[in-house]
């Protein structure tokens, strides 16, 4: 163990590596502040270029990318009233009504500080809490994945919709997607069409290239008349103050990284998700919840930390079960294959420098967020004078020219075009994109735990609960899903005696 | 651009009724219980199931709402050029780029979509120009994706 830390600050210390971070945080700081342009697709344009990296340089490009790009999203939001990505859209009329009375520098401060803290928060529970659920599921048979995925699946359909329905069609149709190519226990090729493109499945990075950025243009392209962003003043001393508010609002910080961990680390909710419900419990348990929305900093310092965390928390199930807790760690799951270090409990044998390695950067991200964060607020009135209708065509180009990259092959970019248009229509019809991308993610592992398992269990779906952890996982599983039927009997049942 | 939820079930109902179709017809494998039609089968199932259902509730509701509700954007001349120079631009790359080359289809693919935004003639030109050239640097001459070159074969580098 000392020998692999060693080598992993050799491996993170190193100057190609440092400046492959320092451009990640340059790149995701200005992903992350221009409204329109999310983290997801900050890491959905990273991959092609870190395709060509050694390991960790490219997954230390995409931890620094998405952690400066969920901080930046505070910063529009607070000075033109326009989220930059999802996760901030919580608390964006918050900070603007703290703008608005003239307090943007303790709005922007808030957000940068406690994102901060946020992540170095989850950072410490992922490096915590990683290992410890690798000595467990080491232990897992195939029974126990199952569950797992089945939960994981389960999670992503009820957590992040307020469409279950929906949801679980989104996850059926990703299932269907994963269904393609010679990848299944069989060994037999399904639903290739007569392409030997498919016989290797859709192929995973262009079709995410696809659903993160090519449907946000063409979104963008529908809306002709998007509002230009103009920035009244410039801004000052953002850390002014910075230490007594984390006295004062030290339980909310705690609350809202910790929430923001398990949010993140449950399959499907991202730090959008960690963001809204922390804002909301903020406010519930505030000792001063009329003041919420009219700029008061104490629902930012909870959910700006509880957004920045989740990212963390996300890679626990990625990295331990292969599992992601959000869309991003969906695409780093692809990643991780593609460079040899395959998800699982037995990363921690194998790859045990390199993971280490990973862990250093999230700290170093975080920390690289106060220089650089403090330089992005600076330059905030430049950035969004940027023209969105010379950036976006631009963008388009690169996620042609990214798809094409992954395979060398024309294909890549017709996959690409499809999930884009696909994945726009399915979000303008209400169906969320998120359960269909684990499903992508999750069908194969899915369909090797099921067959395998019935294998073993000789048909028979009692094995599925012969085991202690699995009958546990699947009791779990099975309550979920049937919780929304059972919550609607027992409010009938109870209706009438009220 | 939002159909009716009785459409979109329907359109799912019959992807789910192919897909069921399609996975009856894959073959027992010899000696495997578990052939490479189960997991399809179930996932048609599942999806079936949650079409009739998205159907249903459509209907209970009562047909309220268009069929197909274009956003104001779309309406626009403005926007739907917009959105189709994007989605026909990609499709124009991906028909010419292997003839015509990547230096010769970029800037043409950027320059309509900047037209489609009214940017002016100058600074599409002038962006598009430079746009490709960065783009083509970084990937074909450091990162060695093999971008084609088309009728500019003679002159590659």
């Amino acid at each position: 163990m000392p020998d692999a830390l060693l080598t992993a600050f050799g491996l993170v210390f190193d100057p190609y590596v440092l400046a492959v971070i320092a451009g990640a945080s340059i790149f995701g700081l200005f992903v992350g502040a221009i409204p329109g342009l999310t983290a997801t697709m900050a890491t959905a344009l990273l991959v092609p270029v870190t395709f060509f990296m050694e390991p960790v340089p490219a997954i230390a490009a995409i931890v620094t990318a998405t952690a400066m790009a969920i901080f930046a999203g505070d910063i529009p939001g607070c000075l033109v009233r326009m989220p930059g990505t999802p996760a901030s859209a919580a608390y964006t009329d918050e900070a603007y009504a703290m703008t608005r009375k003239g307090q943007a520098e303790v709005a922007l401060g808030a957000g940068l500080v406690f994102s901060v803290l946020g992540g170095i928060f989850g950072s410490v529970v992922l490096v915590l809490a990683a290992p410890a659920l690798a000595e467990v599921a080491l232990r897992f048979s195939s029974f126990e994945y199952f569950w797992l995925v089945a939960l994981g699946l389960t999670c992503a359909v009820f957590i992040s919709t307020n469409d279950p329905l929906k949801g679980l069609i989104s996850l059926f149709l990703g299932l269907g997607v994963s269904l393609a190519g010679l990848d299944n226990p069989s060994g037999y090729p399904r639903l290739t069409f007569g392409s030997t493109e498919l016989l290797g499945g859709v192929s995973f990075i262009p079709a995410m290239i696809g659903m993160f950025a090519v449907s946000e243009i063409i979104r963008w392209a529908s809306e002709p008349d998007a509002p230009a962003f103009k920035v009244q003043r410039s801004i000052g001393n953002v850390f002014t103050g910075m230490w007594k508010m984390t006295v004062a609002y030290r339980w909310p910080l705690v609350r809202g990284s910790t929430v923001g961990t398990l949010i993140g680390a449950l399959p499907g909710a991202g730090a959008d998700i960690a963001a809204w419900i922390s804002y909301a419990m903020s406010k519930r348990l505030s000792k001063t919840p009329e003041k919420f929305g009219t700029g008061h900093p104490e629902g930012i310092v909870e959910s700006g930390a509880s957004n920045n965390a989740a990212l963390s928390g996300a890679w626990i199930p990625a990295l331990v079960f292969g599992i992601p807790g959000d869309s991003i760690t969906a695409i780093v799951i692809g990643v991780l294959y593609m460079k040899g270090m395959n998800p699982g409990p037995t990363i921690f044998m194998n790859n045990a420098p390199q993971l280490y390695a990973v862990f250093i950067v999230f700290f170093l991200a975080n920390l690289l967020m106060v220089p650089f964060g403090w330089a992005a607020i600076k330059a905030a009135k430049q950035i969004l004078r940027m023209p969105r209708n010379i950036m976006m065509p631009i963008i388009l180009l690169f996620c042609i020219v990214g798809a094409f990259a992954i395979n060398n092959t024309a294909a890549g970019v017709t996959i690409m075009l499809v999930f884009g248009i696909v994945a726009f229509l399915m979000e303008s019809n209400g169906f969320p994109v998120a359960p269909a991308i684990l499903g992508m993610v999750l069908g194969a592992l899915l369909e090797d735990t099921f067959v395998s398992s019935m294998i073993k269990a000789d048909g028979s779906l009692l094995g599925f609960f012969s085991r202690p952890i699995s009958a546990t996982l699947g009791v779990a599983a099975i309550l979920v899903w049937f919780a929304p039927l059972l919550m609607r009997t027992l409010r009938r049942w109870q209706a009438p005696a009220a | 651009m939002r159909f009716h939820d009785a459409f979109n079930g329907l359109v799912l109902l019959l992807a789910a009724i192919a897909l069921l179709v399609y996975s009856l017809t894959l073959p027992a494998m010899q000696g495997q219980q578990f052939g490479p039609g189960v997991f399809p089968l179930m996932v048609s199932v599942g999806l079936g199931a949650c079409a009739l259902l998205l159907m249903a509730r459509a209907v209970a509701a009562g047909w309220s709402g268009p069929f197909v509700a274009v956003d104001a954007g779309l309406r626009s001349r403005r926007g739907l050029t917009a959105v189709l120079a994007v989605v026909l631009g990609t499709v124009a790359y991906l028909l010419l780029s292997d003839f015509l080359g990547f230096l010769v289809v970029a800037p043409l693919v950027l320059v309509a979509i900047f037209r489609s935004q009214r940017v002016g003639w100058p600074a599409a030109i002038a962006v598009a120009l430079l746009g490709t050239a960065v783009i083509h640097f970084v990937f074909y001459s450091m990162l060695r994706v093999p971008l084609p070159w088309g009728l500019l074969t003679p002159l590659a580098w």
